[in-house]
Parts: structure tokens; sequence; C-alpha cells
């Protein structure tokens, strides 16, 4: 019984983008030079969008049968927001530590459960010098560098 | 299963081994350091459009053009930084350090046209302004087979079926839109512009007979006039470029209009006096060569110098011009 | 039989050992390109262009096609082993491909796709061969009206796919269209749903969003699920199962007809292509069921049409001179580069080198053929990796390649966000691929649509007016009758046997 709630809650997410974007599209002229203007597709859109979701919440709501899968709870949500959480991290400090550097840190975090440290850390440097050189030498990409140029 | 891993990676590293030797060549430039003052790394030039764009290879034939003329053995090197309709790039160059090390190459849509529709964080002067280094006009075309044989023939049509006439842009308030609005106003006439979002897609557009006409730089138009598909009814820019003097130019007509589609070399602004110089004569030194105006040719764009405070009268010019513009067909308030 | 001494004589020139070793060069890169997310064929040509400077013309050109084409296989690897699409027409290959891979066939998936796309890619460059300037002629009658009805015949298959939960499929597929509207408006000029973002100007980049809703999100729900951590270890053979050959190879033909037509209208994407194929095999099987489950025509005929598409997109190319998709566009701009105004004149002003192109076509092919046929059963190891090191290492190639897009963090930042909403949405079975593909169909759509208006004189009457727009309006209006009737009478007994997208 408990289970509907995430649904729910997901369905409302949906609610309050398609909202947002509704009460944008009407700053937009509905109507322009040849018929259409710039406002005509998101109004009719986001319109159908708030509908839809609504629709989908009222079923979820309804419906006796639980969902197949609950929200992430207990060891899966530390998991997940532990992996989010090393990539915003990532990205925060690549513009500072360059290329090489960060991704050697983000691998050893991402691995550190399931290899020993000195097979981890040959890993992660291998791989981050690997895709390095793949990128920035073979195929000429700009990568985020450090003083340093890696 | 390791093994796997290594195995797929000797298979990868074998295919690339081939290619990574070509590879070598340009990064060797990098190292060569000096101890004189400007410039002591490689100066980034930035282009606001994908690889394969006209700008790019505007940029990229200057820019080997000009390291020649660079002290100290550093290089230019081009950097493409398309997306957010080409006012990325534009945005990185007008935040970067001032100190020489990033420039861009930047047309006339970002520096006056873009800042008009005020949602970019830069305007019209908000560049140091370093030379104009090229300018090409564009042409009112129309295919082969349509009644008008002249322009005289059309403006006599438009002027009497207002509204009529169809032709394709590469989008509002693009180069291509602006000269054909230019021209409405002068010739005070209504024509319809259908907006597309290249310039195969309007070139398509007037093949297959879907608009009646398109507004098209000088490389696209001359293929198709070439091949008998197409015809070019004015030039709506200001200047004639060597391979198309006999068509005429609308202030031939009496009409006081002309757009016309510039690139040139900015800085950041703050950009110290000396570096600007020795950057502006590099560019300048580059231009004046023959060989790269020769290639310049190729890929029909005309060379044309300004200097920076030129460059800018430029700018402002057209962005005033283009303001009113597009404020009277409604793009802008 | 004067095309034919000239492919002849275009195979001549194209057969010299320098010319092949850069064609194999090219596929080679082309599939580490199309492999690694957020490198599809356009940034692989754009990249490797300044590379070909030094080259004669023939060699430069053979060896981006090369990429072109190696990249549209790589990004099928990809869809079938992580379930990331490289490139907007291998979306549809991740639902049955993916399946195939779970069940340990991964192998014969990826074998499958490599014949599929041989032959498209060989019938097509056949049409090139004989038939190139008439066919170019028809490419040219779409008009914004034309293409309007064909991207909603496109939707309107898409909405056909989704039969368990049509609100779940209708969100998915207008989240995916909303999308597309951010940016820059092409019509208007006006500027929408960017929230004060300059970065938004340009709009989501396609890649940005497929490896965020497929591959982060895949990601992710493999980590909440520790069970996933576990592959599947037995692999299976490289060929389809004995019942299953027929199946195969009439997907296989009909996806090359089909995407062969829609691949000679100029602009037109090779996305719609693999759509219709898919929805096409679905119709024609005797259990519909199993398509979503891991059904091998799912993966030949939309495969098969996507590179007989790429193929036929050329033709508008050399007879014409109209770019047909980005990557066309990039390598047109190599032609300029290397001294060629690309135009209708090519064909007659450069016949040695337009033939020689061609002909590395046929030899680029077989390349691909050769290099895929053992590679695939390499590729199909993959997924033995222990998945604890595959995936930060995917998650890291992930990051990388969708910064090299625009060389944003921005965007990787996008890509991040998408894979939330990706997590969430394959928890609670809203069709991922219908998002994705409405949002490369979307902006067209709208565009088109607001075209047709400007050129029209007599409103929407003009899409019935014209022919092709006409019959194309007709059979979206019998499709549309038809389903609402089959949902009516056969109620849920049919759609509950009905797969997702």
């Amino acid at each position: 019984m408990k289970t509907w709630k995430a649904g729910v809650w997901f369905g409302l997410a949906f609610l309050i983008f398609s909202i947002i974007f509704f009460i944008q599209s009407l700053t937009l002229s509905y109507s322009g030079a040849d018929g259409l203007g710039p406002g005509f597709f998101p109004l009719w859109l986001s319109g159908m969008l708030v509908i839809l979701s609504l629709c989908y919440i009222y079923t979820t709501f309804k419906s006796e049968e639980s969902e197949s899968e609950p929200m992430p709870r207990g060891t899966e949500l530390k998991n997940i927001v532990f992996i989010l959480a090393s990539m915003l991290i990532y990205l925060g400090v690549v513009p500072l530590l360059g290329f090489v550097l960060s991704s050697t840190i983000f691998l050893f975090a991402l691995l550190f459960r399931y290899y020993r440290w000195h097979l981890n850390i040959g890993i992660s440097v291998g791989a981050s010098l690997f895709l390095f050189w793949i990128f920035a030498k073979v195929l000429s990409v700009t990568l985020p560098v450090n003083e340093f140029g890696w | 299963m390791k093994k796997l891993v290594m195995l797929s990676m000797l298979i990868l590293s074998l295919i690339l081994g081939g290619c990574s030797q070509t590879q070598k060549a340009s990064s060797e430039n990098n190292e060569g350091q000096a101890n004189s003052d400007f410039p002591k790394k490689t100066i980034q030039l930035i282009v606001p459009y994908a690889s394969g764009s006209s700008t790019e290879m505007i940029a990229r034939v200057l820019a080997k053009g000009a390291e020649k003329y660079i002290p100290n053995g550093q290089s230019i090197v081009v950097v493409n930084k398309p997306g957010g309709a080409a006012t990325i790039g534009a945005t990185e160059v007008h935040g970067a350090k001032p100190d020489g090390y990033t420039l861009g190459m930047l047309t006339v849509s970002q520096l006056s046209l873009q800042p008009l529709f005020g949602k970019t964080v830069f305007t019209h002067d908000s560049f140091q302004p370093i030379l104009q280094a090229t300018v090409v006009p564009q042409f009112l075309t129309v295919k082969s087979d349509a009644p008008w044989k002249t322009f005289d023939e059309w403006l006599e049509y438009v002027k009497k079926n207002p509204g009529k006439f169809t032709y394709a842009t590469v989008g509002a308030g693009s180069t291509v839109h602006i000269s054909m609005e230019a021209l409405n106003a002068a010739a005070n006439v209504k024509t319809k512009a259908v907006h597309f979002e290249s310039g195969g897609e309007t070139v398509t557009a007037v093949l297959g007979g879907h608009t009646q006409g398109a507004s098209l730089l000088p490389q696209t138009a001359k293929e198709y006039v070439k091949s008998g598909d197409f015809r070019i009814l004015a030039n709506l820019g200001s200047y004639k470029p060597e391979a198309h003097q006999d068509t005429p130019l609308l202030k031939e007509k009496g009409l006081d209009a002309e757009v016309d589609v510039f690139t040139g070399v900015v800085a950041p602004k703050g950009l110290p006096q000396d570096v600007q110089k020795l950057i502006h004569d590099a560019f300048k030194q580059a231009l004046d060569d023959p060989s790269v105006q020769e290639q310049l040719k190729e890929i029909d764009v005309d060379p044309k110098y300004a200097g920076p405070e030129e460059f800018q009268k430029e700018i402002t010019e057209s962005y005033n011009e283009y303001g009113k513009i597009l404020k009277n067909i409604g793009l802008v308030e | 039989m004067e095309s034919l001494s000239l492919l002849l004589h275009g195979f001549e020139s194209a057969l010299t050992l320098t010319n092949i070793i850069y064609c194999v060069i090219g596929v080679s890169i082309g599939m580490l390109v199309g492999i690694l997310p957020g490198l599809g064929p356009v940034s692989g040509t754009a990249l490797l262009i300044p590379v070909t400077f030094g080259m004669e013309p023939v060699t430069a050109i053979i060896m981006l096609s090369g990429i072109y084409y190696g990249s549209m296989y790589g990004g099928t690897i990809t869809s079938v082993l992580i379930n990331t699409p490289g490139e907007s027409a291998s979306v549809i290959t991740c639902i049955d491909g993916h399946q195939l891979a779970k069940q340990g066939r991964a192998g014969t998936a990826l074998g499958v796709a490599a014949i599929g796309s041989f032959i498209g890619g060989i019938v097509a460059v056949l049409g090139l061969t004989f038939l190139g300037p008439v066919l170019a002629e028809f490419g040219t009658r779409f008009g914004p009206p034309e293409y309007f009805t064909l991207m909603l015949l496109g939707l309107l298959t898409l909405v056909g796919l989704m039969g368990k939960s049509l609100v779940r499929g209708l969100i998915a597929a207008i989240f995916g269209l909303t999308l597309s509207l951010i940016g820059m408006d092409p019509a208007s000029g006006a500027i929408r749903f960017t929230f004060g973002q300059q970065e938004l100007l340009g709009g989501i980049d396609f890649t940005v969003l497929a490896i965020g809703l497929f591959g982060i999100s895949e990601i992710l729900s493999n980590a909440g699920n520790p069970t996933n951590m576990e592959k599947p270890a037995k692999i299976q053979g490289l060929f389809p199962k004995k019942e299953e050959w027929l199946p195969t190879s009439m997907s296989i033909g009909r996806g090359t007809i089909l995407g062969f037509l829609i691949g000679l209208i100029p602009g037109s994407n090779a996305a719609i292509s693999s759509l219709m194929s898919y929805s096409l095999e679905k119709k024609r099987a005797k259990d519909p069921s199993r398509f979503g489950k891991g059904a091998i025509e799912g993966v030949a005929g939309p495969e098969t049409a996507n590179n007989a598409h790429s193929g036929a997109s050329l033709i508008p190319l050399f007879t014409l001179g109209l770019p047909s998709s980005p990557t066309i566009a990039v390598i047109l701009g190599a032609f300029i580069v290397h001294g060629l105004t690309p135009g209708p004149a090519l064909f007659t002003s450069n016949p040695d080198f337009i033939w020689a192109i061609i002909a590395s076509m046929f030899i680029g092919n077989v390349v691909l053929l050769i290099f895929n046929l053992p590679l695939a059963g390499v590729w199909a190891k993959v997924a033995l990796i222990p998945y604890q090191l595959l995936f930060p290492i995917l998650l890291l190639v992930c990051c990388v390649g969708t910064y090299t897009i625009n060389n944003s963090l921005w965007d990787v930042g996008m890509m991040v966000l998408f894979g939330v909403i990706g997590y969430f949405m394959k928890k609670f079975d809203f069709p991922i691929a219908a998002t994705v593909l409405t949002f490369v169909l979307g902006a067209q759509l709208e565009t088109s649509l607001i075209q047709s208006l400007a050129i029209s004189e007599n409103g929407l009457l003009f899409l019935f007016l014209r022919p092709i727009s006409g019959t194309l309006s007709v059979l979206c209006i019998l499709i549309l009758i038809l389903s609402i009737f089959s949902a009516l009478k056969k109620k849920r007994a049919y759609l509950a046997s009905d797969v997702e997208v």
C-alpha cells in the first residue's frame, strides 16, 4: 500500500515541469506572421503534458496494484547517491586539477570497494591516461586541463 | 578476464597506431618555450561555428598566415566552440582574460546582430576589435525557370503582388533575412520570409520550387548558376566581387540598401596596447600575403582590411542599422 | 552502361594501396568514435578534417566517408552492449539489441546488424551509381508540407508502438517534444525556455539527452540493483538460429527499401527510417509480443534501414550538392577544403573524383563487414568484463564524450540530470526511446509546419493539395482511425500483449 506514493511523486515532478513550461509559453506570442507564432507549439504541448500528468497521478493514485519497484532505499539509495555525488564533485574539480588527476581520483573512489588499493591505483591511473591519450592525442579533442597541460 | 581487456586495448592501439603519427607533428609546436615576452604560449583563435564552416576555413587560412609573424615561434590554434546559436564561442571570448592568448574569429552575426536580441552577455561594443579580415555580399537568387529575367522585372512583380514572393532564409534575424528585409524597406515592397536552418535547406527549397527565391552567398549561388539551375537577380551587398561584375548592386538600381557579411579578429576588452599591436600586425601581414588572399578567394570570400577603430565603426553602424530593420519587422522591441 | 565503365574506372583510382589503407584507418577510427559516447559521426568527421589537410583529395574523402559509416556502425555496438545509442538512428536498436545482449546474444545482434548494414549500404551505393540523378529529382519534391506529414507519420507510428500504458507513452513522447522546443526558435528568432542560460540558446544536444537518459540511467539502475551487476556469461554464436534466418533476411530486405527511399529526401533524419522499419517489422511479425524482448528482426530491419538511408543520402549530395545530414554537411566542408566546390555540377566537373569515392564506398562497406563479423564476437565479450570495473570507466567515458560535444561542462551537468530523470522513467516504466525519438523529430515537426503555412496561401488545406503530402496526410488519418478502431474493438486483450517502445 505504501508503494503507490513513489509514482505519484514522479507524476508530480512532470506536472510541475509542465506547469512551468505552460506559464512560460504564455509569454511567447501565440500567433505569428503566417499563422503560428513561437508560442503555439509550447502552449499546446505543455498543456497536454499538464493533463496527461494529472491523468497519470490519478491512475497511479487509484490503482491497487503496487509498482513493480518502489523508490530506492538503503544500500540501493546509497549506491546511487554515491555515484551522483562523485560525478558532481568530479565536475567541480576537473577545471582545477585537470583531466588526468581528477579522473584518477574519480575512478579510484568508485572502484574503492571492489579492488585492493594498489590494483585500484593501477587501474585508475592507467584508464585515465589511456582515455587522455585517445581523446587528447589521437582525436585532438580539447579536454579540461590543469596548468601543466594534462 | 583481464586478458580480454588487454586484448581489446591492444587491438585498439594497433588500429590507432596508423593515424597517431600524423598527430605528433601538430602537438610538437606547443613545446617550444622562449624567455622573451608575449607570446609565451600558444594563442587560441576561437571560432563560434563547427568544423567545416566557412568561418572556420577563414580562421585556419589566416591563423596559418599570421603564425609566421608571431615572435618566439609560437603558434595560433583554431578552436571550434559551436553551440548556442553561435553565441557560446563569442561569450567565451568575451569572458576570457585579456592577455592576448584568447582571440575570436567572429562575424557580423555575433558582433552586430545577436546583441540586438538582448539575450547575450556581450553587445556590439564589448570586444576589443583587432582587425576586419574578410567580407562577402549576398545575392538575390531565383530558379532559372522563374518568370523574372532581371531585377527590374522582379521588382515590378513584387510591387504589384505584395506578400506573394517567398524566399528562404537560414533563420529569423540571420544576415540572409536582414539583407532581404533591407531591400524590402528600401524598395517599399513586401516579400515573405520562410525560415530554414541551414544553407543547404534553403537551396533545396528553391530547387524543389517550395520557395521562389533565396538570398545566397556567392560560393553557393555560383555553383547553381553554373549548372543552369539558378539565376542571380541582384547583389544585396555593398561591392561587386571579381567574378560577379555583371550582377547589379541595389545602389545602382537607386535603392539604398546594402548588407555585407564581414568577419574579423577580436579580443576581450582591456588588451594591452603593445599586445594588440603585435597581433594586429601579424594578421595584417597575413592578410597582405598574396597566397593568403588566393586561398580566401578560393573559398569565395574577399579579403578586406580595416583597423581597430574602423572595424568598431563598421560593427556599430551595422548594429544600429540592423536594429532599425529588426524593429520594423517586429522581431525586436 | 556508361556508369558501369565510369565505376570501374573509379575502382582503378580507389584501389591503390594508400587509399585502401586510409579507408581501413577511416573505418577503424569511425568505429572507435562511434563507440565512444558523445563522439558521433558528426564530431568524428569534423575532428579529423584537419588531419586530412596534407592528403590527396580522393584519399581524404575516402578516409572521411570511412569514418562516417564506421561510426554509424560503432553506434550500434554501444546500443547493443550498454544500451546507449551513439546517434539518433540507433535509438531503436537499443530496444531489442540490448535485450539480445542480456540473453547472451550480443554477437548475433551485432552480426546481423553488420550483414544488414552491408546489404543496405551496398544497395544504396548501387542506386547512387545507376539511378542517382533521377532519384535526386524525386528527393527535392519534398518541401516543408511533405516533411511535416512525414514527421507526423513517424510520430503516429511511434504512438502505434505503445501498448501497455498509453498515458505513460504519451507523457514520454510529449516530454521529448517539449524538450526539443528549448533554445532559439529558428522560425521567429524567439528564445524559449532557456531560463537565462546562454548554454541553452542552441537547445539541448541530442547526444547529451541520449547518453543521459539511456547510458547514465542504465548505470544508476544497475547500481541500485546489485543483482544486475552480474552479467550473464553465456555467449551464443554470431549467426541467428535456423528458424530466424528467413524472417531476418525479409527484415533486411524491407529495411533496405524503406531506408533507401527515405534517405533520398534531403534533410530527412535516419531516425525516421529506423523507427518506421521497426514499426513495420512489428506489424509484419507473426508474434509481435516478442518485440522488446529480443526480437532479431527488431535489430535487422532498423539497422539495415539506417545504413541504406545514410547511403542514399549521399545521392542528393553528389547530384545536387545538397547536404542531407549534419555529417554530410561536414564532409561537404571537407570537399571545399580540398578545393572541390560541391554543387550540382560536381558530378560533371569532377567525374573521376566522384566515381573514385563511390568505388571506395563499396570497398568501405566490404572492409566494414570483414572487420565486424569477427569483431562482433570480440565485442560481445565486453559483457564479460566485471561490471564493477566497467561501470566507473563507462561513467568517465560518458562524461568525456559529452564534454567534447561543445567543450562545455554544462553539457556534462545536463547529462547527469537526464541520467536521474531516465532512472526514474525506467523505474516507473516510461518508454525512454519515445522521449528521445520525439526529441529528434520534434524540432523539424514544428518548423516544417510553420514553413508550410508561410508558403501556403490557403492554410492547412494546402497539405492535402500537394500529391506527396496529400498521400501522407491521408495515410496519417487512416492510421489514426485504424488504431482508435482496433483499440476499441480489441481493448486490453490486444494491448496487453503489446510491448512498450
